[in-house]
């Protein structure tokens, strides 16, 4: 549970790469920051976060994209789920 | 099968709680939430190895029954019966079910009448987010090395449940496998269970990430359930009704992106979606129609109780299809006597607009007004194990009942 918990606090300090790289959002591939920019390919797609060299993962494309709570209890709210 | 009183170990509790039973001390629902002990070494029970291999055939039995059952309902596409009523999800679990050698499914518990005279009767199976699991496997074992280090006891349930995640890892698409319960449960039960499963699959040599149902993301650009970690969920174990699942606001994601095996999809879950068909009192029904006056069946319908109503019937208990904890659970007996749980079991009619299921009545054995259910376990298919709950207060197994050990000699 601290392990859980340390997690949850550190956010994206926990990644050593760099905090936005351009990647494939299909494959996770980096790429070029060009395909990224505006004028370039548009082939790209900024991704935060995360780590990977050569394809990225345990980030995000846009933070504000993730939804949480879509499972599970209402804050507050108690009812066990196991047992029948 | 005999009860046996017993002074109990001085240091039970501090023990017990050791071992991973931290709820073996809970609030009593029947007491205004005053302490209540759910373990309860003052008795135990006594069988004799026959009568467990009996029982471990008429589990193993029941359990393959069950699956014939769920062939049949897929088969003939009976799903309304069981309260599922949108094509999509029938669909999603008709698929499951086809696909259920691709997708990994590790546990299940029957409940069942036994009282060592007659033949065990089916109450219900919990075949998707079984609990009283933990007090099983381990608290339960080490109590019989304390306390009758030469008998032996129903529990392979440890063992078994690292060989499952072993035999079964080839399965799992790559990354860690997440471990999802739910934060509603406040005594704890449910994420000490989650743990204990988490632990076993590490103890199989999976690497596993344990989280909150309530923390799952969905990441709107990626299509894909994240974790807190933003790393893909490409697996998870959920103590978290399926029920619940298809309910809540992510179930059309979770619909679109589930990996039925093979890796159809993006994240896979387990228990599998098939396992609706068993943990659904549904299943009671379709298992009488298909094998009628089974010895370890109970006469049960879905349309009304039948004959089980007639005034010189046996009664029956009106079960909802999709309860939970005795939650209610009506008992009609032949005189029109009526038995539901007392209040402090919550709204009695939170369940049950699904449907019910009409099981013919079959009172709880009583030990010197004790009345236990036996909690027989199955993992991987196989018989692993025994766990017993008792009340003194009720015909309904309910929330509040303690938890007793068991020996075998």
């Amino acid at each position: 549970m601290v392990g859980t918990l340390a997690l949850t606090l550190s956010g994206c300090s926990s990644s050593s790469a760099p905090p936005s790289r351009c990647v494939d959002p299909t494959t996770l591939k980096v790429l070029d920051s060009h395909s990224c920019s505006a004028g370039g390919s548009g082939a790209g797609r900024w991704y935060y976060c995360g780590y990977g060299t050569d394809t990225v993962n345990g980030g995000t494309f846009d933070k504000a994209a993730t939804k949480r709570g879509g499972f599970g209890c209402p804050k507050g709210s108690s009812s066990g789920s196991g047992g029948g | 099968m005999r009860r046996h009183t017993i002074t109990p170990r001085p240091d039970w509790l501090a023990t017990v709680e050791s071992q991973g039973l931290v709820y073996a001390m809970c609030s009593d629902p029947c007491n205004q939430g005053g302490p209540h002990p759910y373990w309860d070494e003052s008795a135990y029970y006594e069988f004799s190895l026959p009568e467990v291999e009996a029982l471990e055939e008429v589990v193993e039995e029941l359990h393959e029954l069950s699956l014939a059952a769920a062939d049949h309902v897929v088969r003939t596409g009976r799903f309304a019966e069981f309260g599922i009523t949108d094509p999509r999800l029938a669909a999603v679990v008709a698929e499951s079910w086809r696909r259920r050698d691709e997708q990994p499914s590790v546990y299940g518990r029957f409940d069942l009448a036994y009282d060592g005279t007659g033949p065990a009767k089916l109450f219900e199976y919990n075949a998707d987010t079984p609990t009283s699991l933990i007090e099983a496997a381990g608290p339960q074992w080490f109590w019989l090395e304390d306390r009758f280090p030469d008998a032996d006891q129903w529990n392979s349930l440890h063992e078994r449940l690292i060989a499952s995640w072993q035999r079964q890892k080839h399965l799992l698409p790559p990354g860690p496998l997440h471990f999802a319960h739910s934060r509603g449960d406040t005594e704890g039960e449910d994420w000490l269970t989650t743990l204990y499963l988490q632990e076993c699959a590490e103890q199989a040599g999976l690497q596993t990430v344990g989280i909150a149902m309530e923390d799952i993301g969905w990441d709107g650009l990626t299509g894909r359930f994240v974790d807190l970690e933003h790393r893909f969920i490409r697996s998870a174990f959920k103590l978290y009704p399926w029920e619940w699942l298809v309910e809540d606001e992510f179930a059309d994601q979770l619909l679109d992106v589930i990996d039925l095996g093979g890796g159809t999809g993006s994240t896979l879950w387990i228990e599998p979606a098939w396992k609706m068909l068993l943990s659904n009192k549904a299943l009671l029904a379709v298992l009488w129609e298909l094998n009628p006056g089974h010895p370890n069946l109970l006469p049960a319908y879905l349309d009304g109780p039948r004959e089980l109503a007639d005034p010189d019937g046996p009664g029956y208990a009106a079960k909802p299809l999709l309860g939970r904890e005795g939650a209610g659970i009506r008992i009609v007996e032949p005189d029109g006597t009526q038995t539901r749980l007392a209040d402090w079991a919550g709204d009695p009619d939170r369940y049950g607009a699904e449907g019910h299921c009409y099981q013919q009545y079959h009172p709880l054995p009583d030990f010197d007004g004790n009345r236990p259910v036996l909690g027989a376990w199955v993992v991987d298919g196989e018989s692993a194990g025994l766990g017993i709950r008792e009340t003194d207060d009720s015909p309904i197994t309910h929330q509040g009942a303690r938890f007793l050990p068991h020996v075998i000699r």
